[in-house]
């Protein structure tokens, strides 16, 4: 196999062109099955996904490969990072994020990053704050939920 | 970008990674969001995204509700304090305990359209056999019956569990020999108790004769008044100080099994899960997880006290054959798990 063979290049929505190993490419299922099939020359265009979150989606897959590679980091390690890597995602990034993991169908990035969301959310206001969710329930409505649901709402 | 605007299977996913009490409480974001905390699609997801998870539990003292014995927590199923005062908030509040307690006695609770019905009673039970009570093992509650595990009366120590329906009209009482009511040798240690709707009854004796030193544990359920046997696996006690007693099975899973292990006269509990071949786990002493989960003992337990039960958090919509160990206001519009029909 040819140095060439050895990369791949993938486009962003917004065109913007990425150069990586195909063994960081190919944690990604879909791409994974793009190259199965052959239906794609060396230059993947992926529709859905800026060039943004294209980079951090790269820079998980570079990480992740490396340590299933040489298996030189411990999992303590790696679990740090991606602790680190999804902490300080505003609210839009990781939701793009989870679109593009499961676009790209790699499931330990659409672990990380529901558990990210899920993590961030705990409370109603929270709900509604971080998740960007509208309250439509009447006052009535509400009270009823609350007395059917009671054990979740006290300490 | 709006959380409404990732599709459904997404928001399920993220939903279904919530502590139970977050996610129970996150039906009050809107209606939607209701809807899918309801469905069965997320049950089943939630379910298999904690398989390796169980319930948060608690083993107490029958006698004073708030002392715990053990307190096995995790934030996941939540629970963040021991279940005794919950329990005996529940009782006080529901039922009235009318004179001094004799003779075969036990708190009956069943289940009718979702709500919790329970009665104290005080009831001649009688028998086809003369009988003797048992002591050391406690009526097990299911569905409004008690079985009571007696020995019979003519010393020819024909062990029996008793059932009487104190839902029923009639005065019904049913005698069945225990499954191991033949054999005379080994002495076994016994525990009754119930388990996904069914009673279960487990013996264990433990094998001092050859180097290795084994405890084997045996796990039945009553089916239509026959015992199945579920279970029956040795565990391996060669490096181990303590000796085991079986004490109780998860209300929801009879394949998770409590001991009790008596070390300085005190007490401990240990979780033994018959999964996967008989390959049994125990809790460490103390245990303190990333997620948290966290085990915490009472401490001096009086071991001359056997009345000890166990409670336990629901798993999410599950339908509870075993109320006697559950707190109603978890029962809210639960339904039926298929695995528990």
């Amino acid at each position: 196999m040819s140095k060439s063979e050895k990369k791949i290049v993938l486009k962003s929505l917004d065109n913007e062109a990425f150069e990586v190993e195909k063994a960081v490419a190919l944690q990604s299922q879909t791409i994974w099955v793009m190259c199965e099939d052959k239906c794609v020359g060396n230059e993947i265009p992926l529709e859905n996904v800026t060039g943004q979150i294209l980079a951090k989606v790269i820079d998980y897959c570079k990480k992740h490969a490396v340590v299933d590679g040489d298996g030189d980091e411990s999992s303590e390690e790696l679990k740090n990072w991606d602790t680190e890597f999804t902490k300080n995602m505003d609210q839009s990034t990781l939701f793009n994020m989870i679109l593009a993991a499961n676009y790209l169908n790699i499931k330990s990035l659409l672990n990380l990053t529901c558990q990210a969301v899920a993590d961030k959310t705990k409370t109603i206001d929270e709900f509604h704050t971080f998740l960007n969710i509208e309250n439509n329930f009447t006052p009535e409505e509400e009270a009823q939920i609350c007395q059917e649901n009671l054990w979740a709402f006290d300490d | 970008m709006m959380m409404n605007s990732l599709p459904e299977d997404l928001r399920a996913t993220i939903l279904a990674r919530l502590p139970l009490k977050s996610m129970k409480s996150s039906k009050l974001v809107c209606k939607e969001w209701k809807a899918m905390v309801e469905s069965p699609f997320l049950r089943e997801l939630f379910l298999s995204h904690h398989q390796n998870s169980h319930s948060s539990w608690s083993l107490m003292c029958r006698e004073s509700g708030n002392e715990v014995m053990a307190h096995y927590g995790c934030e996941i199923w939540g629970l963040a304090r021991s279940l005794g005062s919950y329990t005996w908030s529940f009782i006080n509040d529901t039922f009235e305990i009318q004179g001094s307690l004799r003779g075969p006695s036990g708190l009956a609770t069943r289940i009718e359209n979702g709500v919790v019905l329970g009665s104290w009673s005080f009831e001649t039970i009688h028998s086809p056999l003369p009988l003797r009570r048992l002591v050391h093992l406690d009526p097990v509650c299911l569905n409004g019956k008690l079985y009571y595990s007696l020995l019979n009366k003519d010393f020819t120590e024909v062990d029996v569990v008793v059932s009487h329906d104190f839902y029923a009209e009639a005065d019904q009482v049913r005698v069945l020999l225990f499954p191991d009511s033949e054999i005379k040798e080994p002495l076994f240690r016994r525990a009754c108790t119930a388990s996904q709707g069914f009673v279960i009854y487990m013996n264990a004796d433990r094998n001092d004769d050859d180097a290795s030193l084994e405890l084997h544990l045996r796990v039945w359920r009553l089916k239509t008044w026959e015992w199945q046997l579920l279970n029956e696996i040795s565990l391996d006690c060669t490096n181990s100080p303590f000796d085991y007693f079986p004490l109780a099975t998860n209300p929801f899973d009879a394949n998770t099994v409590y001991l009790q292990s008596y070390l300085n006269y005190s007490c401990l509990a240990f979780t033994t899960n018959l999964h996967k071949g008989g390959k049994s786990g125990l809790h460490n002493y103390l245990e303190r997880g990333s997620d948290g989960r966290f085990l915490s003992f009472a401490g001096e337990w009086d071991t001359r006290s056997y009345q000890v039960f166990i409670v336990t958090i629901p798993p999410l919509f599950s339908r509870a054959g075993c109320i006697g160990s559950l707190l109603p206001h978890r029962l809210d519009q639960v339904h039926t798990l298929p695995s528990y029909c």
